[in-house]
């Protein structure tokens, strides 16, 4: 409780969000991350039933979406309602997946893993290959490197899939 | 009680598969009809059969042959019929899309919808049609991922891994020939090892393709996107005959009381075609002189090499099989043999085509038409067509009467026939995918549409007695 508080306490100062969202990169694959990591270090008090699990499943799927389009990004710095539904809806895709994410299929986890690795594959395509700015906020190079992260975390995602295939898992 | 409502889910798969099939039969038959100058289509209404009659005949034969895998996997691994329903629903949805989006919205890009065709088509389709196209075919493929995955699932729960799937550990020699995994399994890796692969490959352009069409301003490289394309076109595709050909190995083991076990060459064989099938599909780009060099000749070599080692240990051993066994021909087994000799010729030409200074030539003719519809129309169809026979037989006792028999003869004789006139139109240089020809090119295009006519009769004879299946009251089990 008091490490995920420190770590929102931290991110919501005015220098750190100053910093993180000056470039692209450290917006995007830091500070979203981080905030995300708040929701996940939130300790767990109450035992959600079955049944709940796929209204929060849904309910984070819907939110990533959304986080997912590049411009939510630029909204996020030029809109203040925006920015503050960054700093309470990260946090609660965090909460939500940590309470939630155990009680999923390995099916469904399987899925949402493979969507994931589609998806990042795509936005590498994306941010790497169309010639024109996406964000008004960052410039051309910023969404090149951005597209760069992406590649590489397609492929250690796609290394992992290969490894649960081929070598297996404990877990599987 | 169980087996029986799986079989059912899966005979609606077959019968909606089947179903399917003969539709676009229809729709083959008056683009060859308008090619050879006895109906007129106009261009527009050409090309909208044209993307409906590939991409359905694709979608409706991977999902039979989804269910004939589903089928003699489900025996030795435990899948998940919520699964199996779902890739039905999904199948379902997104050709109630397709359609929407072909014939009231006019999309027409053929089924490659290659980059940047569905956003930039001179007008001859808006946005609307090409995100029905486009988001149906997503939902096809999420079906398909959801089913390939579990069965992915079950395999690694069973053996272990998917390499042990494959019997990486019989090859390596950790393990005897005794011990290898059932043919089914292996054959089952494969198809989920290339198919994952295919469909992520493919939701990744299909998005990009929808991203393209909603903002053109996004614009990619095309030569990645054309890659793409075929990576997931080609590989899906081409698991159809390994879904299939489970068929084969399955029937002709039951017909003869002699088991069709996998040993060590049979394993290579498997885990050779399932790399070289992933790679391969850059046949469909030696045209195209801006690919790396060193991917064409790849693309050329490994054709060769791709669908040989299956077929040469499938074909080997179904003739051992058969051979001295006693076996009694019906419908299902005789279809299953014949299937064997169509997959056979069938690759023949594709190998000539993958050969570079043959494909600058031939690729753009109907000779590759010629080459998939022997492939399919007279193997992976006929496995399925076989399996529709057999699961009537096992389940119902449905008698098999002359007509069936007629129509046996006829469906082999006249596809074969619709075959041979796309080689011989290749062979004098008619070009693929046109909607009008010079009056040179017609005859052997108004001789398939005739042919393609007996192709229709002879299948609706097959779809009839399948179609027993679903009302016939099996007198055995009643007394």
């Amino acid at each position: 409780m008091r490490l995920s508080l420190l770590l929102y306490f931290l991110l919501i100062l005015p220098i750190s969000r100053e910093v993180l969202e000056s470039y692209m990169v450290t917006h995007m694959f830091v500070q979203l991350p981080l905030l995300y990591a708040v929701g996940m270090l939130f300790p767990n008090r109450k035992e959600y039933k079955t049944r709940h699990i796929w209204s929060n499943i849904i309910f984070v799927l819907g939110l990533l979406s959304f986080w997912m389009v590049p411009r939510t990004l630029d909204d996020a710095l030029v809109n203040t309602y925006t920015e503050i539904l960054k700093f309470i809806s990260l946090p609660l895709i965090g909460y939500l997946w940590k309470v939630s994410w155990r009680h999923l299929s390995e099916m469904t986890l399987a899925f949402i893993y493979t969507q994931l690795v589609s998806m990042c594959g795509l936005f590498a395509w994306l941010y790497l290959d169309t010639p024109i700015q996406i964000c008004n906020n960052y410039l051309i190079n910023e969404q090149k490197i951005v597209g760069a992260i992406y590649l590489v975390i397609t492929i250690f995602m796609c290394g992992y899939l290969l490894k649960i295939a081929f070598i297996g898992n404990k877990k599987t | 009680m169980q087996t029986d409502s799986n079989n059912k889910l899966i005979a609606n798969y077959l019968f909606i598969g089947g179903l399917i099939v003969f539709v676009m039969m229809l729709f083959g038959v008056m683009m060859l009809l308008t090619q050879g100058g006895v109906i007129q289509l106009g261009p527009a209404t050409f090309y909208q059969f044209l993307t409906i009659h590939g991409t359905g005949m694709i979608g409706a034969c991977a999902l039979a042959a989804s269910g004939v895998m589903w089928y003699f996997l489900n025996k030795h691994v435990v899948l998940s019929k919520k699964i199996f329903i779902t890739n039905l629903i999904c199948f379902l949805i997104g050709v109630v899309m397709v359609i929407v989006g072909v014939f009231s919205f006019d999309y027409a890009s053929a089924w490659t919808f290659l980059y940047p065709l569905p956003t930039l088509s001179a007008k001859a389709w808006g946005t609307i049609g090409a995100l029905l196209y486009l988001f149906g075919m997503l939902i096809i493929g999420i079906g398909f991922l959801l089913l390939f995955l579990d069965i992915g699932r079950a395999i690694i729960k069973k053996q272990g891994s998917l390499a042990k799937g494959l019997g990486w550990d019989i090859i390596s020699g950790k393990k005897s020939e005794k011990d290898a995994p059932h043919v089914a399994i292996v054959a089952a890796t494969m198809v989920t090892i290339v198919d994952v692969v295919a469909l992520l490959v493919g939701a990744t352009v299909l998005m990009m393709n929808i991203i393209h069409t909603i903002n053109p301003a996004y614009t990619f490289d095309p030569l990645l996107a054309k890659n793409f394309t075929y990576a997931f076109g080609h590989v899906f595709a081409n698991s159809i005959i390994y879904m299939s050909v489970i068929v084969v190995y399955e029937l002709l083991s039951k017909y003869t009381n002699r088991q069709w076990k996998a040993n060590k060459v049979f394993l290579i064989a498997w885990t050779m075609s399932t790399f070289f099938t992933l790679i391969i599909y850059t046949h469909h780009l030696l045209m195209d002189s801006v690919m790396p060099r060193w991917m064409l000749i790849t693309g050329q070599v490994l054709s060769y090499a791709n669908g040989l080692p299956v077929l040469v240990i499938t074909a080997y051993g179904a003739l051992m099989i058969v051979y001295k066994s006693g076996i009694k021909w019906d419908i299902a087994s005789g279809l299953t043999f014949i299937a064997m000799f169509g997959w056979t010729i069938g690759v023949v030409p594709a190998i000539v085509d993958a050969t570079i200074v043959v494909n600058h030539v031939m690729h753009n003719t109907k000779w590759v038409p010629g080459h998939f519809h022997m492939y399919m129309g007279l193997g992976a169809v006929v496995m399925l067509f076989a399996f529709m026979y057999y699961l009537t037989k096992v389940d119902k006792q449905i008698p098999i009467t002359k007509l069936d028999w007629a129509a046996l003869y006829c469906y082999l004789i006249s596809m074969f026939l619709v075959s041979m006139q796309f080689l011989v139109s290749g062979a004098i240089s008619t070009p693929r995918r046109w909607a009008t020809h010079i009056p040179e090119w017609m005859g052997p295009a108004l001789f398939g549409g005739i042919a393609g006519i007996f192709v229709m009769i002879a299948t609706s004879i097959f779809i009839y007695h399948f179609m027993n299946y679903f009302f016939y009251k099996n007198s055995t089990k009643d007394s």
